[in-house]
């Protein structure tokens, strides 16, 4: 079995102290017992593997007979180093260290994909990797009123023991209690206004966009004034409020449940039909939802028949909108695009896949972790990102591997991974790898301003961006051959110029250099001169123009 | 991490039957025009870039006064008693004094007496009345001209100008440049509007230098380009190309000596310098920060920047009014009339707007601490330089300050005769990502003809 050989503890525990306030700093504390914890499990990781992946092969010959019906050619498998280097970012957040691939590279089982993704979904930076997306997604970028570090908390909980997604999703909605105490709460505190808490829990948790009926009756979709009201009166009694003082400066939310408290609107017919004339009409909406009224007593907690109605296993939208969002986190692409938009005329495009792996996960008692292994196990995910066809044709139905650009965070990490710059600055400068990651996030995101505050992460869109790739400190020092770096690190290793350059692409690519990127590097290192600081200076050049390349900040 | 963060929108929504207007029609599924706008979207990063030191200025809009913009914005909401609209002869007004200014009959604060020598350039508007007293949903509404709403995020006034004044494709500075101050976004206008933040004037754009030789730099680039050729030639070609341009845009900003200048405040006269920036407190001599934003700015717009945003705060006055206002307009007085001076002698100021607005005013009674708290309903703000008539008093509050007497203004009026100074079309329509119709200003913004015609 291949393991992550290069200091996987150490690793995983210098992502905390960039993402933890001082109140968070315990989690950095559960980490790090996580990380040893899997180090002492991991040589017996579960093997349920095989009997689970049948679903993968259905996976694929559903796409490949559609592959077929539209005579696109799929592309060919990804090669190991394209495939761990994808895997390897996608599950756990960051490139994998040089040695992970070539010990990869060189292993000879012909399960070895099958069990690193094994290993990988049972790495803690899986967790950590999944809790900062959907603490991003939950809250935004912008927290708000909301605690990020425990919204993070209790999500790399929930993605270390696998609980069961529906169940998860029932603890957000029924969350009552304050910030800094109830890891939960957070996500409604940051959607305190009944509307929008109704139109983002639709949005995440169904796939569906049904802000428009909040003022009249969807022009597409049949979701109908009362339907929006009815919904959103599940959240009209929550009622948020800023606690006293905790100590120093800090002031908590809470969240709790009033026992009184309706929705009133104005009834409003369809835009431009002209229904709109005379006099407005008022309504109170009673909570419904998908056609499921509920008492409008004051005795319960309204958000918990909300919560039981959304998440039953007769409601197959709730396991088709997560489906869709972890194929579309693995895949670049939904099977419904955008992921967020599953309404009636927005078809899937592949409609049979979507219901069975529903179907599938509800079996599995919405068992997170086998959806990811068995798409993951599937050929469609596995396909090179060179296309058949020069025309760059079917991607929409994965005939290659769609390129997707790193996150800001993937970026973070990768950038820490090539460098070793975490494991340097820890020791002499710990406040700067905070300061470093904010420059980062803050580069990267923008806010997008549309209805949901979505934020556009853009790798190409702007100059501080390329500024901060090719002069920024994290670059600049960490292509440096110097003590402690990981050039460095990597050179002790290997002498000879060959095998040097190679682990530079091993590092960075996390891939081999062809015969032909190997002899431009060694020309342009040998052109520098022969003395031993000619040739470093002939390294660190190539070793930034590696880091400032697509290749790098794409997954693919 | 899916691809949908990368598509963007056209603002145009083709053929909505019959024409949407913002009230009929506030939404439309945005998927409709997925399809094929990647493409799109990466191809409009990828425009050709001639030779930039050929690009020109484009001409003045037509019917524009001004093709230029300055917003000093007086984050924490500036008293207009102790600034614009004293009222000497009230309780209210407190204990500063009003000063006769170089247009007889217009008296400011006698804090000060250096922008009253120009006020044959300045123009007050005294009847405010926006309605938002609260610090970040009024900054939002005077920022866009609407109330937030939670649906939408509107385009800044910096956007605004950004992508309506455009520069020749290739020109080497970003349009809209906020100095000290994050100011607020673009919106749904999107990351080519955005502003570029400078944090410090003295200091403005982070990572322009790299610490190797010329030499090696751009060694590193022929590399960089090599092993991306050979990506883009399997795979990744839009990307690369995208990539590649948007690198080439950076290492030519770096490169540039436009930019380069603009941004460097050590090549202007040791005097101006002074005069903007040498400030005196408590007999001590200190750097006026404002002042030297305020001759960034002016650099900026010299080399053909659009909008520059530039802040000065510290109005949240509730406590103890004369002192902090004192110390702050100190700043504003010495920033502002140099400014406007400066402009002048180089023969800007009557293409130039310069526009000073906070989030709102203080109320007119002053508070037990001797401050003054939060208060819309009856404020003040200038505009100056050639963008408006100069001289002239818009409006007029009552004795005691408390209401508005004549012409109360709103934000959408004020934003609108910001737009018909620059010669932007306040009622021109522009899509959310979602393809709902929105206005750059409300329809009930009305242009203070006084000001413009």
């Amino acid at each position: 079995m291949t393991r992550r050989p290069w200091r996987p503890l150490h690793r995983a525990s210098g992502l905390r102290p960039l993402l933890a306030l001082p109140r968070t700093a315990l989690a950095g504390l559960v980490l790090l017992l996580a990380a040893a914890e899997w180090k002492c499990v991991h040589a017996d990781l579960p093997r349920e593997g095989g009997k689970d992946l049948r679903s993968s092969r259905k996976i694929d010959e559903h796409v490949n007979a559609e592959l077929k019906r539209r005579q696109f050619m799929p592309a060919k498998d990804a090669e190991d180093a394209e495939f761990l280097r994808r895997l390897s970012l996608d599950l756990t957040g960051t490139i994998p260290p040089a040695e992970e691939v070539v010990s990869f590279l060189k292993d000879r089982d012909p399960k070895k994909r099958e069990m690193k993704i094994d290993e990988y979904i049972n790495h803690p930076l899986f967790a950590e990797n999944l809790a900062v997306i959907w603490a991003n997604l939950l809250l935004s970028r912008s927290s708000e009123a909301s605690d990020r570090g425990m919204m993070e908390n209790y999500l790399r909980d929930c993605f270390i023991t696998n609980k069961p997604y529906d169940a998860m999703v029932r603890e957000l909605l029924v969350a009552e209690g304050t910030t800094d105490e109830v890891a939960e709460v957070n996500y409604l505190v940051r959607h305190a206004e009944a509307a929008e808490a109704a139109g983002h829990t639709a949005r995440v948790f169904l796939g569906l966009q049904i802000q428009c009926a909040q003022c009249h009756n969807h022009p597409y979709e049949k979701w109908e004034q009362k339907d929006f009201w009815g919904y959103t009166a599940f959240f009209i009694r929550m009622q948020r409020r800023q606690e006293g003082m905790r100590g120093d400066a800090y002031r908590p939310y809470s969240l709790s449940e009033a026992t009184s408290s309706e929705v009133r609107y104005q009834v409003r017919g369809i835009p431009g039909s002209g229904q709109n004339s005379g006099e407005p009409v008022f309504d109170t909406a009673a909570p419904r939802f998908l056609g499921t009224e509920v008492a409008s007593d004051s005795l319960h907690n309204r958000r918990e028949s909300l919560a039981r109605i959304m998440t039953d296993p007769q409601n197959l939208r709730f396991a088709r909108a997560i489906v869709n969002r972890v194929w579309s986190h693995l895949l670049g692409r939904g099977l419904v695009m955008p992921v967020d938009d599953m309404g009636e005329n927005n078809p899937p495009t592949h409609p049979e896949l979507l219901d069975l792996l529903a179907d599938d996960l509800i079996k599995k008692g919405y068992d997170l972790k086998y959806l990811y292994r068995v798409i993951a196990n599937s050929k469609a995910y596995q396909r090179s990102s060179e296309p058949r066809n020069a025309r760059f044709e079917g991607a929409e139905y994965y005939a290659y591997a769609n390129m997707k650009p790193m996150t800001p965070e993937q970026l973070f990490n990768s950038l820490m991974q090539a460098t070793g710059m975490d494991e340097k600055q820890r020791f002499h400068h710990p406040g700067r790898l905070r300061e470093w990651k904010n420059n980062y996030l803050a580069s990267y995101i923008y806010n997008f301003g549309n209805d949901e505050e979505e934020v556009i992460e853009s790798f190409q869109g702007t100059i501080p961006q390329s500024l901060l790739m090719m002069n920024g400190p994290m670059v600049a020092e960490g292509v440096r051959v110097d003590a402690g770096s990981n050039l460095d690190r990597l050179f002790k290793l290997r002498k000879s110029d060959d095998d040097r350059v190679e682990l530079m692409f091993l590092a960075s690519l996390s891939r081999r250099p062809t015969a032909l990127e190997k002899k431009g590097i060694l020309d342009s290192i040998h052109r520098k001169g022969p003395t031993p600081d000619q040739r470093k200076e002939g390294f660190e050049d190539a070793f930034w123009a590696l880091l400032n390349t697509t290749e790098f900040i794409y997954v693919h | 991490m899916n691809l949908s963060n990368l598509i963007r929108v056209p603002r145009r929504f083709p053929g909505f039957g019959g024409g949407p207007t913002e009230t009929d029609v506030c939404c439309v599924c945005r998927r409709d025009f997925l399809k094929g706008s990647i493409a799109a979207g990466v191809g409009a990063l990828v425009g050709h870039w001639a030779d930039l030191w050929a690009a020109e200025a484009l001409p003045r809009m037509p019917g524009a006064r001004a093709d230029q913009c300055i917003l000093l914005w007086m984050g924490g909401g500036p008293t207009q008693m102790e600034t614009w609209d004293p009222h000497p002869g009230h309780v209210n007004g407190g204990e500063l004094k009003g000063i006769p200014t170089s247009v007889p009959g217009i008296q400011i604060s006698e804090t000060l007496p250096l922008t009253a020598r120009e006020m044959k350039h300045i123009s007050i508007i005294r009847s405010l009345s926006t309605g938002e007293g609260n610090h970040d949903r009024g900054a939002y509404l005077m920022h866009t001209g609407y109330t937030p709403s939670g649906t939408v995020k509107h385009p800044s006034l910096g956007a605004i100008v950004s992508s309506e004044l455009k520069n020749p494709e290739g020109f080497d500075l970003p349009n809209f440049i906020s100095i000290q101050n994050p100011s607020f976004g673009a919106g749904f206008l999107g990351v080519d509007h955005e502003p570029l933040v400078v944090n410090d004037p003295q200091n403005p754009i982070a990572h322009m230098r790299y610490d190797v030789s010329k030499d090696r730099f751009f060694e590193r680039v022929q590399l960089l380009e090599d092993l991306d050729r050979s990506f883009g030639k399997t795979r990744g070609k839009e990307e690369v190309s995208a990539h590649d341009t948007i690198y080439k845009r950076t290492i030519r900003l770096i490169h540039s000596r436009r930019t380069r200048e603009a941004f460097d405040l050590k090549k202007e006269p040791e005097k101006l310098v002074e005069d903007y920036s040498r400030h005196l407190m408590n007999n001590r001599e200190t750097t006026n920060s404002f002042g030297l934003s305020c001759l960034l700015a002016r650099k900026l717009l010299e080399a053909g920047v659009r909008f520059v945003e530039v802040s000065l705060g510290g109005w949240d006055m509730h406590n103890t009014i004369v002192t902090s206002v004192k110390s702050n307009n100190a700043l504003l007085d010495q920033g502002l009339s140099t400014l406007v001076r400066d402009l002048r002698s180089k023969g800007m100021l009557e293409r130039t707007l310069i526009v000073w607005m906070g989030e709102f005013g203080r109320t007119p009674q002053i508070n037990s601490n001797a401050g003054r708290d939060h208060w819309a309903r009856s404020w003040s703000m200038i505009m100056a330089g050639g963008g408006v008539n100069g001289g002239l008093v818009v409006g007029k509050t009552s004795g005691d300050g408390m209401d508005v007497e004549r012409d109360p203004k709103t934000a959408p009026d004020v934003l609108a005769t910001i737009c018909k100074s620059l010669g932007i079309d306040p009622s021109k329509t522009n899509y959310s990502s979602r393809g709902r119709p929105i206005r750059l200003v409300p329809k009930e913004g009305q242009v203070i003809q006084e000001l413009v015609s």
